[in-house]
């Protein structure tokens, strides 16, 4: 027989976690929406962490003359392969793929173009449709599309998931701050806040991407001066309220210093609440960068971007799989992050918690 | 009432001067010399000397930013470099398509978004509620760029029923049929923002209803309907009417990607194509009559929600 303790307890993918967050992750379970989202969602994210593995221009794997070879990991001169030169082996060469081919064999990704690959035996001007070669077709530079969707959804996420971490940590900082201390410097930091909201960032964004025409940090940076106010309103509400509590009162007349009260004490209350925004400032960080990208404002040109797809499937429309591939990417990478974050929101609240 | 008012727009004008001196400061701080943009690439530095002492930029950012205001506040927000004409008459021109664009925009968002709204409350749990709810959260989680290549991609491109792009002035050739130019884009700009109207319409209406004073309505044998449209709908309208205040100044930043994707001649458009002119008069005055609209809206948008929920003016 089990334990109380342990019934209540229980784990979650091996972790031990409380009972509430078991109820949590319980009524999480049981949005069915949400939680096939987030299982969706899980496995294309490390799939596409691996894009280098799944569509490359070099081999995952070669073989040859008794040794392997990794070329995805390590660049080897051709003269490793019997070639004549001292510079980076072109596995694409078919004369390379030849002299390896003599004493071994080659191991091609899925998809054997990376995001920036030109092919330049196309049969067809590019765009080029879909066909065995390329299974989405190509765009108007002659690049894979379904390379260009693997790398352009990792990037994507990846900006969106560094963003919404550095925005949080700002956000909950500031909010924190507010709360905790209220008074004159709480409502000096209400009146900027809402100046800062109020100003068009879209267009700021894009007079200032236009000036120092961005790389992907710096774009990340200019993101995060306009939202890292997202998260300062809850945080600083669930500040403002628990200020007042009495185990809060008594940690300071026990002389606990403010900085472990902000963050031991009253933080782990906010949580729940900046937990459940969090889905929604990833979604909100992918539209702005996917807009800034489609309006020629975002990531460096020949980055593999989803929106600079989307702006040239509509510059091509005799070549339909360009606009058809980005709507389907961008809109199920969309939604299935909104659904894990009502799936995420309905958890936690209290009022469908204790149902 | 009056009082609330007057602490309101109180609160009105110093914010709108600090955004105004927000923006001066940023337009400053693009690199690059708006005199010798002016005078083109056969300048000799004495000539664009010349022209920034005449423009005045040699004097301190203080200096720069009081003369600019002033001006700003007898109407004239300069002229535009590239096109030599006042900035306020540019934005005169583009505002007809913008204004339009925003209430067509607003026309769906009213006239679809709250009665789909209060249907799925009425009807919520049915079949009917859950396909509206999942088209509204699938709605809302797209940029308005994606439904409007779509639907230039369906209506324009295959069908051939309307036009994708462009949009010739209402009062020259054609007259009020020029309407038509602006039916795709208002959609696609109409698109999330619905969603969001509808999810919200819907779950304040069923906040609303679980209230005592609703089941007291319907205990007293008060028709079903009256109870919805008098005693639901108006109290939960409260927080859809400032939801509303979001949405019209969301309009205004998502405008500048839909009259992209349409090449609309409006405000927006305008903006993106002064920045990579480098016309700092246009960029600026264009954006603070936008931030000016912005806060307006939200100033009326407070008054509103005070005049009908009587609780917030007695705060």
């Amino acid at each position: 027989m089990e334990s109380a303790a342990e019934h209540y307890s229980g784990r979650v993918l091996g972790f031990r976690v409380t009972p509430i967050n078991l109820r949590r992750w319980e009524n999480f379970r049981r949005n069915r929406r949400g939680y096939w989202s987030l299982w969706i969602f899980t496995v294309l994210f490390v799939l596409t962490l691996g894009a280098e593995l799944i569509a490359n221009d070099r081999p995952v794997l070669v073989r040859y003359d008794g040794g392997f070879y990794m070329p995805v990991f390590k660049t080897y001169p051709e003269t490793v392969f019997g070639g004549e030169f001292e510079l980076e082996a072109d596995y694409r060469d078919p004369y390379i793929q030849e002299l390896i081919e003599e004493r071994g064999w080659i191991l091609w990704p899925p998809i054997p173009y990376s995001y920036d690959t030109i092919d330049y035996e196309l049969e067809v001007p590019a765009p080029a449709p879909p066909s065995a070669r390329h299974w989405l077709g190509t765009d108007d530079q002659a690049r894979d599309v379904l390379a260009r969707v693997v790398y352009g959804f990792r990037i994507s996420i990846l900006f969106g998931l560094i963003l919404t971490a550095l925005s949080s940590v700002v956000g909950i900082a500031a909010g924190a701050v507010q709360g905790y201390f209220g008074g004159t410097l709480d409502l000096m930091m209400q009146r900027f806040i809402e100046i800062w909201e109020g100003l068009p960032v879209l267009y700021l964004l894009i007079i200032m991407a236009a000036v120092i025409t961005p790389g992907f940090y710096s774009l990340l940076a200019l993101m995060l001066l306009f939202s890292w106010t997202g998260l300062v309103a809850v945080v600083r509400a669930e500040f403002l309220r628990a200020r007042n509590f009495e185990y809060i009162r008594a940690a300071r007349a026990l002389g606990v210093g403010d900085r472990t009260i902000m963050f031991r004490h009253i933080l782990p209350n906010a949580m729940v609440a900046t937990l459940t925004f969090m889905p929604f400032i990833l979604s909100g960080s992918v539209t702005t960068l996917t807009s800034l990208d489609f309006l020629g404002f975002g990531l460096p040109v020949g980055s593999p971007s989803l929106g600079e797809m989307l702006n040239q499937g509509k510059n091509n429309l005799q070549a339909p799989w360009l606009g058809i591939t980005s709507f389907v990417v961008i809109g199920l990478m969309l939604s299935l992050l909104v659904f894990i974050g009502e799936g995420v929101r309905d958890a936690f609240d209290p009022r469908k918690l204790f149902k | 009432m009056l009082r609330y008012l007057i602490r309101r727009i109180g609160a009105f004008l110093p914010t709108l001067l600090a955004a105004s001196f927000l923006i001066f400061v940023f337009i400053r701080l693009i690199p690059g010399d708006p005199a010798a943009v002016m005078l083109g690439d056969q300048a000799t530095p004495e000539a664009i000397e010349a022209l920034r002492v005449e423009m005045g930029l040699e004097e301190s950012l203080a200096v720069q930013y009081l003369r600019w205001l002033s001006d700003v506040v007898r109407g004239d927000l300069g002229d535009s470099i590239f096109f030599q004409v006042p900035v306020l008459e540019l934005i005169v021109d583009g505002l007809e398509t913008s204004v339009l664009l925003a209430l067509m925009t607003m026309v769906w968002i009213v006239g679809f978004g709250l009665p789909v709204g209060m249907v799925a409350a009425a009807r919520r749990g049915s079949w009917l509620d859950q396909s509206l709810s999942g088209m509204s959260m699938f709605l809302a989680s797209v940029p308005t760029f994606w439904v409007g290549l779509y639907l230039i991609l369906i209506f324009a491109a295959i069908l051939g029923w309307l036009p994708s792009s462009g949009y010739p002035s209402i009062f020259g050739e054609g007259g009020l049929a020029n309407l038509r130019y602006l039916l795709l884009p208002s959609i696609a700009l109409a698109a999330p923002n619905a969603a969001l109207i509808i999810r919200l319409t819907r779950a304040s209406m069923l906040d609303v209803y679980r209230e005592d004073y609703v089941r007291t309505a319907r205990a007293k044998g008060i028709h079903p309907l009256r109870v919805i449209v008098r005693h639901v709908f108006r109290n939960a309208l409260l927080t859809v009417v400032s939801a509303f205040g979001f949405t019209l100044a969301a309009l205004i930043s998502e405008a500048v990607v839909t009259e992209t994707v349409f090449s609309l001649p409006g405000v927006g458009r305008m903006v993106v194509q002064s920045i990579l002119r480098r016309d700092y008069p246009v960029i600026q005055g264009t954006i603070l009559m936008i931030v000016l609209l912005y806060l307006a809206i939200n100033l009326a948008v407070d008054i509103l929600y005070a005049w009908l929920d009587p609780r917030v003016k007695l705060r």
